[in-house]
């Protein structure tokens, strides 16, 4: 089965001014997401997976230089208007944050919250949005819907606050959502509920899910595919099952040693060194400087291999 | 010993005044103040059986009586009956231009916050220029070239006070932008303008009443600044500060025909700052429970 993409980055590139120069933290990065799947972008803090994300609806700040193309229904969101693009924010592709605790306005109610969104874009009156938000809590397993409608968030759990979040989200029946670390801020017990709650909806709803984390063990719960970004570039695409079993960037392979396992008497071992700052990125393989295999070759930026499951190193042509 | 969870009890809003009102004493006998005050200028025909405007020159510069229970001034006229025409005209230019210069004031620093770079400088400075003169001297300006009537004297006001609510209204504005909500606002497709009306402007709105409350004071006192150096209402017409100028033609041998209205002034500024004060002390998380 060959489903056509929702959206489609092509060589999507983000740069800051940094004291006078242009830094690149993002690095002509590529990928698909499909209809329907949970794409997981998973890498270190710092290694540009969150603003890739924000760049997915053309969120960051003005000072922001952008490059390549990002295809979503027909038209690039880098260069569409801002007036359509306000027409797609929310409406088809929603995004949900990191903390649930700042992310909801302090002085309006949960339910004029989640009733906004659908009176601005789907032209709801404020009762029949009202009534839709009842639902929407529903949906996301708050019980006695009703008193917490007229709830300030500052009554709310954090746990709570991120299924009104989801709530939020979900109003207008996106497209695409895509979760920036949703479960970071969260107990461990809560984040197993949002997950799955998140799950349960992309099946209920049909929609496509892109899950900003840093967690393995998140990564292997939902994903159906996965991106790991190091340092601006993206270095291994491929089907969750498929990475957990041949990871086969060098970058990858350390990445699952860092993560405790329940299965294997298993010794963690940290990766050595530290990302490379945005100022000073070394020529040819990112990874390199901290890659237990690097030769020769590495002084030259490596490619990322073609086909499902993708690699960006030179001592993995081979793969795929 | 078994644990008892009791949720806190729902308050309806009229148990919540309540509770306020008790914790706040001061504010509440301000409250009270104001609320007789603004009823007995609206009651005004109902409370005095003399006509403000009514000339009586063989009751002139009289003193209290059963029949004038304030005096009469220089021309006769019911000192108690003008008291509460010119509270009329006072609160209603004071509660006006106070209101303009909030809503102008706090849109305008809001966006200036909001959008910073030149949008900011701009409005800024131009408020920088505003706060430069000295707060009587704008109003005298803006009155003495355009003339004395009462949207003059609201304009002159409110051009005179609102600087201060752009200030005001600015700084949250430039932290509140930062927090995520309002990112949040922005992933779901919502206008700049949408953003600063509905997310922001709410979360300021506890400031800027405050404020508010304490500016009506300061309008009514230029209001009475203004007519006591001759530039308010016109005569007849009562107000406050035109009551007091014109006593004072004759503060040494009747003196009441200033003071009373002076004492009315004093009167309506002190309930409207102790109003500012409670609220302020309502709205300052240190002080909360």
């Amino acid at each position: 089965m060959t489903a056509t993409p929702l959206m489609t980055v092509e060589d999507l590139s983000i740069s800051f001014r940094i004291e006078d120069r242009w830094c690149r933290a993002v690095n002509g990065v590529s990928f698909d997401i499909m209809p329907d799947e949970t794409l997981c972008l998973v890498g270190e803090s710092g290694c540009g997976k969150s603003i890739t994300a924000m760049s997915l609806m053309r969120l960051l700040p003005g000072s922001a230089r952008l490059g390549g193309r990002i295809g979503f229904d027909g038209k690039d969101i880098l260069t569409m208007p801002e007036a359509e693009l306000q027409t797609i924010r929310g409406r088809r592709i929603a995004m949900i944050f990191q903390e649930p605790m700042t992310s909801l306005n302090p002085v309006l109610t949960v339910g004029e919250q989640i009733a906004e969104p659908l009176v601005l874009h789907k032209g709801m009156g404020w009762a029949e949005a009202k009534r839709e938000a009842r639902h929407l809590l529903d949906l996301v397993r708050i019980p006695d819907a009703d008193r917490r409608l007229r709830q300030y968030p500052y009554e709310l759990s954090g746990g709570m606050r991120q299924r009104v979040m989801i709530a939020i989200g979900l109003a207008c029946r996106p497209e695409i959502l895509i979760a920036d670390e949703p479960t970071t801020a969260l107990d461990v017990t809560i984040q197993a509920q949002v997950l799955a709650l998140l799950d349960e909806i992309r099946r209920e709803q049909g929609l496509s899910i892109v899950l900003i984390t840093h967690d393995l063990g998140v990564v292997a719960n939902v994903a159906d595919r996965v991106a790991v970004m190091y340092a601006g570039d993206l270095v291994e695409t491929a089907p969750a099952g498929e990475l957990f079993d041949k990871p086969s960037h060098p970058y990858t392979q350390a990445l699952l040693r860092t993560v405790p396992r329940a299965d294997a008497a298993f010794d963690l071992h940290p990766i050595e060194g530290q990302v490379p700052s945005i100022q000073s990125m070394p020529e040819g393989c990112r990874f390199a400087p901290r890659c237990g295999e690097a030769h020769a070759a590495c002084s030259s930026p490596p490619n990322l291999s073609s086909g499902p499951h993708a690699v960006r190193c030179w001592a993995r042509r081979d793969v795929a | 010993m078994t644990a008892t969870v009791t949720t806190p009890p729902q308050r309806t809003p009229a148990q919540r005044l309540l509770r306020l009102a008790r914790r706040n004493k001061l504010s509440t006998v301000g409250l009270i103040l104001f609320g007789l005050i603004a009823l007995a200028a609206i009651a005004a025909p109902l409370l005095s059986s003399h006509d403000p405007l009514a000339q009586n020159i063989l009751h002139r510069l009289e003193d209290r009586s059963a029949d004038y229970l304030l005096g009469t001034d220089v021309y006769g006229r019911d000192t108690w009956a003008r008291i509460l025409f010119g509270l009329r005209v006072s609160l209603l230019i004071g509660l006006i231009s106070t209101a303009l210069a909030m809503i102008i004031g706090s849109a305008l620093g809001i966006l200036a916050g909001y959008r910073g770079g030149w949008v900011d400088s701009l409005i800024m400075r131009i408020m920088d220029m505003l706060l430069a003169f000295p707060t009587l001297i704008t109003g005298l300006f803006i009155v003495a070239v355009l003339g004395a009537n009462f949207w003059n004297i609201v304009l002159a006001i409110t051009v005179t006070i609102l600087p201060k609510f752009a200030r005001v209204a600015r700084a949250p504005t430039i932290a509140l932008k930062e927090r995520e909500f309002v990112e949040a606002a922005r992933a779901l497709g919502y206008s700049d303008v949408r953003i600063m009306a509905v997310h922001i402007a709410p979360n300021v709105l506890g400031e800027v009443i405050v404020l508010a409350s304490l500016w009506a004071a300061y309008a009514i006192r230029i209001e009475a600044y203004l007519s006591f150096i001759g530039l308010g209402i016109a005569p007849p017409t009562p107000t406050l500060g035109t009551m007091i100028r014109e006593g004072f033609e004759h503060i040494l041998d009747s003196p009441f025909v200033s003071i009373y209205p002076g004492f009315a002034v004093l009167l309506v500024v002190l309930s409207l700052n102790l109003i500012g004060d409670g609220l302020r002390d309502a709205i300052d998380p240190k002080l909360r429970d």
